[in-house]
């Protein structure tokens, strides 16, 4: 019983050895690796670190970590007296991080030096960029920078990601950095449509061969206002009939200024007829009279009425001034154009 | 006398409807009051029986008018009063007249109303008059906007007459013309009124005339 027991807390133990060993065993590895080193073994520091940088543990090593590893094994190897196999692991280590620095006071300067030579001799490109820009068109733009490991000729483009259209944004030496701008348009001028595009970023030789492509994706998504409606045409029924087409007003004119002045002068006589009447009203009776002649003319059917055709022209110049703003204002939302720029991991391609 | 006054308020009545029932929901509903003052010129006939004859006093009165309109019903004060001096004798008289007319409006052009309209004449001796009155009003434009006649006649009702006196009839009218401007809510008016009202068997009369000037001014409320 007591047998059955110990077995079965053996299997449980042995069954948990492998999962914190593969979770812990990349590192694990490097820390061993770093320990032997600093142990002056080599030997077994080689050992360890080259097992710690097999990409198939799980989880492999971090890029600050593999750098690391990278580091120690080739200074392992320096001291090994194997400075041919240390280049190489330094190029590696290059060109998975061309800005990465060797510790000079960890590392002494026979190891440092083959670092620096790897790193001339190594064409390599990383690009920085922020996850997430937005900008307006014309008011902003998209920037990423890029590290170089040594001074080399590169061409940047942007591409749509099946590559049908590319443009070029900078053709050229790089030093230590160069910043990279793209403000949302085409060669054409054309605002770029949404969609996925690469910043593509390609190391060339001294012969413009192409040594190495490092790629970023691009998510651009590009959004433009909402412009505004123009004003509709105002119905005829705004607009007052600019010349007289009825004789209603004249005839209004007509009998309220001749009949009424009658009526001044007569009503008064059936009134009071033996009165001394006052002449004073032949003064009322006559102005009502003649301002009624003068209505009489003036609405007489076909008459231009300048009064409504001012009205009419102002109402125009009102409608043409609010279509004008509208206009403008539309002018102005749709060049208002946003852009949002997502930015993904870079990848690289050696291209030889 | 009291068949006459029963037609003319049948033929007003009948006016009213037949020209209500056309227009009058068309009318957009408005509220508006006004205000005016001015002189008047007014003569004063006074008819008695011989021997007193006839008299004639005149001078210029303060005339003063106020009212509101709210769509189509209105009601109007007039008030008038001044010194009128005999003009073939010494002395004065004073004529003091005040109205108040409510009326409806149907038509643009047309208008009723209907009210009291008070007088006191102060000669040698004081009469006190409470006419009620039955008016129409005729308007027309005669400038857009600038210029409208009016005229407007109407019939004294019933009278409620001083001592000694018997009221037999009255009529009056009155036409004018007002002048407007454009641009701000003020206004002139200038007309002729006369009325004539016969008592005691048509052995007396007073008809005064006015020719007046007001200048007014409309609110809107």
């Amino acid at each position: 019983m007591r047998l059955i027991r110990h077995l079965a807390l053996a299997l449980v133990l042995i069954s948990s050895i492998p999962i914190a060993a593969s979770a812990q065993s990349a590192r694990q590895l490097l820390q061993d690796g770093v320990f032997r080193y600093r142990n002056l073994e080599y030997d077994s520091a080689t050992v360890l670190l080259e097992r710690a940088l097999d990409l198939s543990l799980r989880p492999p090593l971090a890029l600050e970590d593999r750098a690391d590893a990278l580091t120690f094994l080739a200074a392992s190897l320096v001291f090994m007296g194997q400075a041919d196999s240390a280049e190489v692991v330094f190029t590696t280590l290059v060109r998975l991080d061309p800005r990465y620095e060797p510790d000079q006071l960890v590392f002494p300067p026979e190891v440092t030096s083959v670092f620096e030579s790897a790193r001339r001799a190594t064409m390599a490109i990383a690009i920085e960029a922020p996850e997430r820009t937005q900008f307006l068109l014309d008011q902003g733009q998209f920037s990423a920078r890029l590290f170089a490991s040594s001074v080399h000729d590169i061409l940047a483009e942007i591409r749509t990601a099946d590559g049908a259209r590319r443009q070029t944004i900078y053709t050229g030496p790089v030093r230590d950095s160069l910043q990279l701008s793209w403000n949302g348009r085409d060669p054409a001028g054309d605002v770029a449509p949404s969609g996925l595009y690469m910043l593509e970023v390609t190391s060339r030789d001294a012969r413009g061969m192409a040594l190495r492509t490092v790629t970023m994706p691009l998510e651009v998504s590009v959004s433009r206002a909402d412009t505004l409606p123009l004003p509709t045409t105002p119905p005829d029924s705004l607009f007052l009939p600019e010349e007289t087409t009825s004789g209603r007003a004249s005839a209004e004119a007509l009998v309220g200024g001749v009949i009424a002045g009658a009526a001044v002068l007569l009503v008064p006589l059936a009134i009071a007829p033996r009165i001394d009447l006052s002449s004073a009203r032949y003064v009322i009776a006559g102005a009502l009279g003649a301002i009624g002649v003068v209505g009489t003319l003036k609405y007489r059917p076909g008459r231009p009425l300048p009064d409504n055709v001012e009205y009419n022209e102002n109402l125009r110049r009102a409608l043409r001034a609010q279509t004008d703003s509208i206009l403008r204002e539309n002018a102005a939302l749709r060049g208002e154009v946003r852009f949002v720029i997502t930015a993904g991991e870079p990848t690289s391609l050696d291209r030889r | 006398m009291v068949l006459q006054t029963r037609r003319f308020l049948i033929c007003l009545t009948t006016l009213a409807a037949l020209v209500a029932s056309g227009e009058l929901f068309a009318q957009v509903p408005m509220t508006s009051s006004y205000a005016s003052l001015g002189p008047s010129f007014t003569i004063l006939d006074i008819e008695r029986p011989s021997p007193a004859g006839t008299l004639r006093v005149s001078g210029v009165s303060i005339v003063g008018e106020a009212g509101v309109v709210l769509s189509v019903f209105s009601a109007d004060a007039r008030l008038a009063t001044g010194s009128l001096d005999y003009e073939d004798a010494e002395g004065s008289a004073t004529l003091a007249e005040a109205e108040l007319m409510v009326g409806f409006r149907p038509l643009r052009w047309v208008a009723l109303q209907v009210g009291p309209h008070l007088r006191k004449l102060d000669t040698t001796q004081s009469e006190n008059w409470v006419f009620w009155e039955a008016r129409i009003w005729f308007g027309a434009t005669l400038l857009e906007r600038v210029a409208y006649s009016y005229m407007k006649g109407w019939l004294i009702l019933s009278a409620s007459e001083p001592e000694n006196t018997t009221f037999d009839n009255g009529f009056g009218f009155e036409g004018g013309l007002l002048l407007k401007t454009t641009t701000l809510p003020v206004w002139v008016k200038t007309g002729y009124r006369i009325d004539r009202v016969t008592f005691n068997e048509l052995s007396s009369a007073d008809t005064p005339q006015q020719l007046f000037l007001l200048f007014g001014i409309n609110f809107n409320i």
